[in-house]
């Protein structure tokens, strides 16, 4: 029975990891950049600066919003900070609308760059680019496939302990892949298994709808505002007065200091049940929940407020909280980078073995077979270009004009040309040549990128350097350090042996060498 | 800098646990390794590990706790990628990262 069982648990591993291991690989790279969102979007908009008074520049926010959409019903601005120099910012206009933009700190205005910034690679990593719920149910798929995969994985692995340091990269390929392939999962072990249940976690109302649904029946609302607490309340239906922003802010900032807000929430302008919401920036403790400050809108006193708490949101704060790492300081933020890296390596190496181990030997006297060309090509035009298309869509932010219409919209689709056209590319080269070619590309689209910046802005990585400006500067050399890593990828898989028997060669050494 | 103490100390409390595995201690030490050196090593394993933990712990409560988890995984790479490309030099760096807990962590302490 314990044969049967590992083996029916290698199966499951192999399959779940392979049928989504391509979207697992885009998620995984998407939320590494995540964890870096406020770099990437200070680097998308080198025209900000940071902010030495960030609540002016909230206010500043504040107004030029409530100046260009008069009768509007609720707004949000996020305090720009060290890290990142924008407000991102929501308003709902009288007809229900919801419009968003980056504002500028210095005038409150529009930031001049219209980018998604970092916010495109964080919606990615849980929409998918795709129309509400699609995505969010194939993020969901994907962790729950995810962990099924870890755990077959686990179980399948007989030697983890007696593996546990072995890597030997001068072996026969099969046996170099298989080693890297679980080092990579098992010394991350903890870290993954952690990012893909609280991944799950976080979409938990959307995985189990069971048990709001029989307790509130459709009335999702009340099961929100039991749990989390009624801070958005209804409009009364009564004009009233707006009693000014700016010292409900002042008083935030003497509360938590000038750098101690997050956001401001403005509901129901103009109305009689208006509120200010001023939520705390909160890196202290690994439960997401933001203390609050609560002002009424209309007279601007200071209101209690209700978010309840209990042990069962605490326990989904905490696991929130775990996946989202906001309280990691530089250290462990580069560490949960540096696990997302690993697993990212752990989805392709899991790939490219399962292609590796079943390339068909030349004994056999027949070729590949469709499923498994497929496999190879799009392994190929998925581990590297997802990342050439990361690349894509930092050049797009840097190369096109700033006053074109829905800039935006198509720094995101140059994401998506670039991923298809690498894909595209793949499948039509020769199973060598697109593993170099496509390294190659992937490492000029990220080489070039410090230079196209140094072009094209003032704040190049010599000046960032100069300047002290340790995000810019980062941002830079992350990039120069991905194209050393694909130069070097490109050099190994064209170096690689090929052709020369060795004395005591196997089917698979035959394989390699015939699959050219 | 306590951190970087923590993650000596993962270091060289892996490259013990990884000497005391028969495997490995022959391919970098030669020679099977006896059962007292083996227990040596694994408690100095051992030892490493909760000294991580500890300084962690201190010095930033639970958020310690998790980057603690953080700083395991990434001493126990560091020992595996050793072993792959120089393994004659494992012991020789587990030493010294050994010795540079101890002052690291002191220097943690009084920048903080």
């Amino acid at each position: 029975m314990k044969a049967g069982f590992r083996q029916s648990m290698a199966f499951l591993h192999t399959w779940s990891g392979l049928v989504l291991g391509w979207l697992l690989f885009a998620i995984f790279l998407t939320g590494m950049a995540s964890y870096f969102k406020a770099e990437i979007h200070a680097w998308t908009r080198p025209e900000l600066h940071v902010a030495a008074q960030p609540m002016a520049a909230v206010q500043r926010g504040i107004d030029w919003i409530e100046k260009a959409h008069p009768g509007l019903t609720s707004l949000y601005v996020t305090a720009p900070t060290q890290r990142d120099p924008s407000m991102q910012s929501y308003w709902q206009t009288a007809d229900g609308k919801f419009d968003q933009a980056w504002l500028d700190p210095k005038t409150g205005a529009p930031a001049a760059r219209e980018t998604q910034g970092g916010e495109f690679f964080y919606r990615f990593h849980y929409e998918l680019m795709m129309p509400y719920p699609w995505g969010r149910w194939l993020a969901c798929a994907a962790a729950i496939f995810m962990l099924v995969a870890i755990v077959s994985g686990v179980i399948t692995h007989k030697r983890i302990f007696k593996d546990f340091f072995t890597w030997r990269p001068s072996k026969a390929a099969q046996r170099a892949w298989l080693d890297a392939h679980n080092m990579l999962g098992v010394l991350s072990l903890p870290f993954h298994v952690m990012i893909a249940w609280t991944g799950i976690i976080t979409l938990l109302t959307m995985a189990m709808p069971w048990p709001v649904a029989a307790n509130y029946g459709k009335d999702e609302a009340a099961f929100y505002s039991d749990t989390l607490g009624n801070d958005f309340i209804p409009a009364a239906g009564k004009p009233a007065g707006s009693a000014p922003t700016a010292p409900m802010l002042a008083a935030a900032a003497k509360r938590w200091g000038e750098r101690g807000v997050n956001a401001v929430t403005v509901i129901n302008k103009g109305d009689a049940a208006s509120r200010v919401l001023i939520s705390r920036e909160s890196n202290k403790r690994i439960g997401y929940r933001p203390d609050m400050l609560r002002f009424d809108g209309v007279t601007g006193a200071s209101i209690d407020g209700g978010r309840k708490t209990g042990p069962a949101l605490e326990t989904y704060e905490v696991m929130y909280g775990l996946h989202m790492g906001r309280f990691s300081q530089p250290i462990l933020r580069v560490l949960y980078f540096l696990s997302g890296v690993g697993g990212a390596f752990m989805v392709a190496t899991g790939l490219v073995l399962w292609t590796v181990k079943r390339r068909p030997s030349p004994l056999d006297g027949k070729g590949a077979g469709f499923g498994h060309a497929l496999v190879e090509g799009l392994n190929a035009g998925a581990i590297l270009g997802v990342p050439t298309a990361m690349a894509g869509f930092f050049w797009a932010n840097r190369l096109l004009p700033l006053g074109m219409a829905q800039r935006g919209e198509w720094e995101s689709r140059t994401f998506l040309i670039v991923l298809g056209l690498m894909i595209a590319f793949s499948l039509l080269r020769p199973i060598r040549r697109r593993w170099v070619e496509g390294a190659v590309i992937a490492a000029a689209a990220f080489g070039l990128l410090p230079v196209i910046n140094a072009l094209t802005t003032d704040r190049g990585l010599i000046a960032s350097l100069a300047a002290g400006d340790w995000g810019m500067a980062g941002m830079d050399l992350t990039f120069l350090g991905l194209a050393g890593m694909f130069g070097w990828i490109a050099l190994r898989v064209s170096k690689a042996p090929r052709g020369k028997p060795v004395k005591k060669r196997n089917r698979l050494d035959i394989a390699l060498e015939g699959a050219e | 800098m306590i951190g970087l103490a923590a993650l000596c100390a993962s270091f060289s409390g892996f490259t013990a646990l990884c000497l005391a595995m028969e495997r490995h201690h022959r391919d970098v030490l030669g020679g099977k390794p006896t059962a007292r050196r083996r227990m040596l090593l694994k408690a100095a394993g051992a030892a490493g590990v909760i000294v991580a933990l500890a300084l962690l712990a201190s010095a930033r409560a639970w958020i310690g706790l998790v980057e603690w988890v953080g700083v395991l995984a990434a001493g126990a790479t560091l020992v595996a990628v050793v072993l792959a490309y120089r393994p004659k030099a494992a012991p020789l760096a587990g030493i010294i990262a050994a010795t540079a807990v101890l002052p690291v962590a002191i220097a943690g302490f009084l920048a903080s």
